[in-house]
């Protein structure tokens, strides 16, 4: 069954050299079943936290500030762009996870945007934030949708802020469409009870872009930045930073923390699932930044860094 | 920001122009970050990608009274209406449609050119209305379509009624159209597709 999907996407891709290499070194290694997370947390809500952290696997993650609650780039399905699976399956069982304030939708890939994942959460979500640009491939929703463009921001739930930042992707779904999809990617800031949350959804490195955003929002508190896919590094270095870029783009975004996403749960590059983990550890340590300011979480982990019996520059 | 010569302009132009005729009016570009995502795209090659698929024929298997003869044609979409989009964008789409657009819910006009060989080749027609339908993630997984409309095959007029269903963004798929001729009810033809955009 997989080899005719498998020659269908070679044929759509086939002008775009580095893809059928990725792809089809991939579609032959990934094991048929996810890994299982063992002991799954089923209620993420932590009573007192003021920023607690849960990785649900790659771009997505559950970010608690205070009472309010934030969702990122949400895949829970186990298969990505029909074809690329899972891994490791969703740290996070989405029968449990809590109404979320704010779910914030990064750029249209298929890793990112899940519309599967979106019917899978459709009762939860208060309110869904894309790119501009994003608008025609979302569905109608029976939420609230917006789309921000760069600096531009919302308040909902009363006191969440939401603003989109500038980051260097690409914002097309289909290949084709990257004609005239411009825009439509984005990064993200959340601010609350005084708090403030970087996602760097999918990006390469721009210093410039990055100290923008450290000028407008001075203090954050916590960097969610990708770390892979790494290799082959000509061609991924155009729209990702590796992990050494990633810790760059933390010291320049001046956040406290760092906690890295986006590799380890499905394979599209040609690096191993923990390639990027191993050359973060690497790059920490080079540029000389203290490792527990680089908190890496295992899917389904989650860490409390602000709360009762937290110090600041702690977790738990 | 790239400059592009006049004639990855023009093709640029001529590639996208049925979505930026009717484009979604959310869709406009955002400003520009440092390094501008376009820029990595090749007009050209967007164009030569698009126009590949348009000429990627259709195979068509023909059974009309025990006889059996093998075809091909070509879809062309004039205009076609999505009822799954968003309110704030467009929903109408003239001759590009995206995957999403077209299998999560939409009404097209198809116009369908061919050819069928039978010792010679005789040109065939379909021109007809086809609604398709969502099965699984708003029809980037599955879609299923139901069509009618006006046919010419083997020299004669004929009505055409088909239904089809789609995988992989509708990327693959398989159509059955009953294409009922004087004389000549049970002519079927089967076809399977590989459509892009």
């Amino acid at each position: 069954m997989r080899a005719p999907l498998v020659l269908g996407l070679f044929a759509v891709l086939g002008s775009c050299a580095p893809f059928p290499q990725i792809f089809l070194r991939n579609a032959f290694q990934i094991p048929e079943r996810a890994q299982v997370v063992g002991g799954r947390i089923t209620e993420p809500v932590r009573p007192g936290a003021e920023l607690a952290v849960l990785w649900v696997g790659h771009a997505t993650v559950l970010l608690q500030m205070g009472e309010r609650q934030i969702l990122t780039d949400p895949v829970f399905v186990h298969r990505v762009g029909q074809l690329s699976p899972r891994l490791v399956e969703p740290g996070l069982d989405p029968a449990d996870l809590p109404p979320v304030d704010a779910c914030l939708i990064s750029h249209m890939h298929f890793d990112h945007l899940s519309l599967g994942s979106l019917d899978l959460i459709e009762e939860r979500v208060g309110h869904l934030f894309l790119p501009r640009g994003g608008l025609p491939y979302v569905p109608r929703r029976s939420h609230p949708v917006d789309t921000l463009g760069p600096w531009e921001g919302m308040t909902v739930a009363g006191d969440v802020r939401v603003t989109a930042v500038p980051v260097d992707h690409e914002g097309y779904r289909y290949g084709l469409d990257a004609s005239w999809m411009e825009g439509g990617f984005t990064g993200y800031v959340v601010e609350h009870a005084g708090l403030t949350v970087y996602f760097g959804g999918d990006t390469a490195y721009d210093q410039a872009l990055f100290q923008a955003t450290r000028e407008r929002f001075g203090s954050i508190d916590l960097a969610l930045l990708p770390i892979g896919p790494i290799a082959p590094r000509d061609f991924m270095e155009k729209t990702h930073v590796d992990a050494d870029e990633a810790v760059r783009a933390f010291l320049d975004l001046g956040a406290e923390t760092m906690i890295p996403i986006h590799y380890g749960t499905f394979m599209h590059g040609l690096d191993t699932p923990e390639g990027p983990l191993l050359a973060l550890r690497e790059a920490v340590a080079r540029h000389g930044v203290e490792a527990s300011r680089v908190r890496a979480l295992a899917i389904g982990e989650q860490v409390v860094l602000r709360g009762p019996g937290v110090a600041p520059g702690e977790a738990r | 920001m790239g400059m592009r010569s006049p004639f990855a302009n023009l093709l640029r132009l001529v590639s996208v122009a049925g979505v930026l005729w009717l484009a979604p009016s959310d869709a406009q570009a955002q400003a520009p970050t440092a390094r501008d995502a376009e820029a990595r795209v090749s007009p050209v090659r967007v164009t030569g990608v698009w126009a590949g698929f348009q000429l990627l024929p259709v195979a068509d298997f023909a059974v009309s009274e025990g006889v059996r003869r093998g075809g091909l044609h070509w879809q062309v979409t004039p205009l076609l209406f999505s009822w799954s989009r968003d309110p704030r964008v467009s929903r109408w789409r003239f001759l590009v449609a995206e995957p999403t657009v077209r299998h999560g819910g939409s009404l097209e006009l198809v116009v369908a050119p061919g050819l069928f060989f039978e010792g010679r080749p005789s040109a065939s027609v379909r021109a007809l209305t086809r609604a398709t339908f969502p099965l699984a993630e708003h029809g980037e997984r599955a879609s299923v379509s139901l069509g009618a409309g006006y046919g010419r095959l083997f020299r004669q007029d004929t009505a055409v009624v088909e239904a089809g269903l789609y995988a992989l963004f509708g990327i693959v798929g398989v159509r059955a159209a009953w294409m009922p001729r004087p004389g000549e009810l049970r002519t079927f033809v089967l076809s399977f597709q590989l459509r892009y955009f």
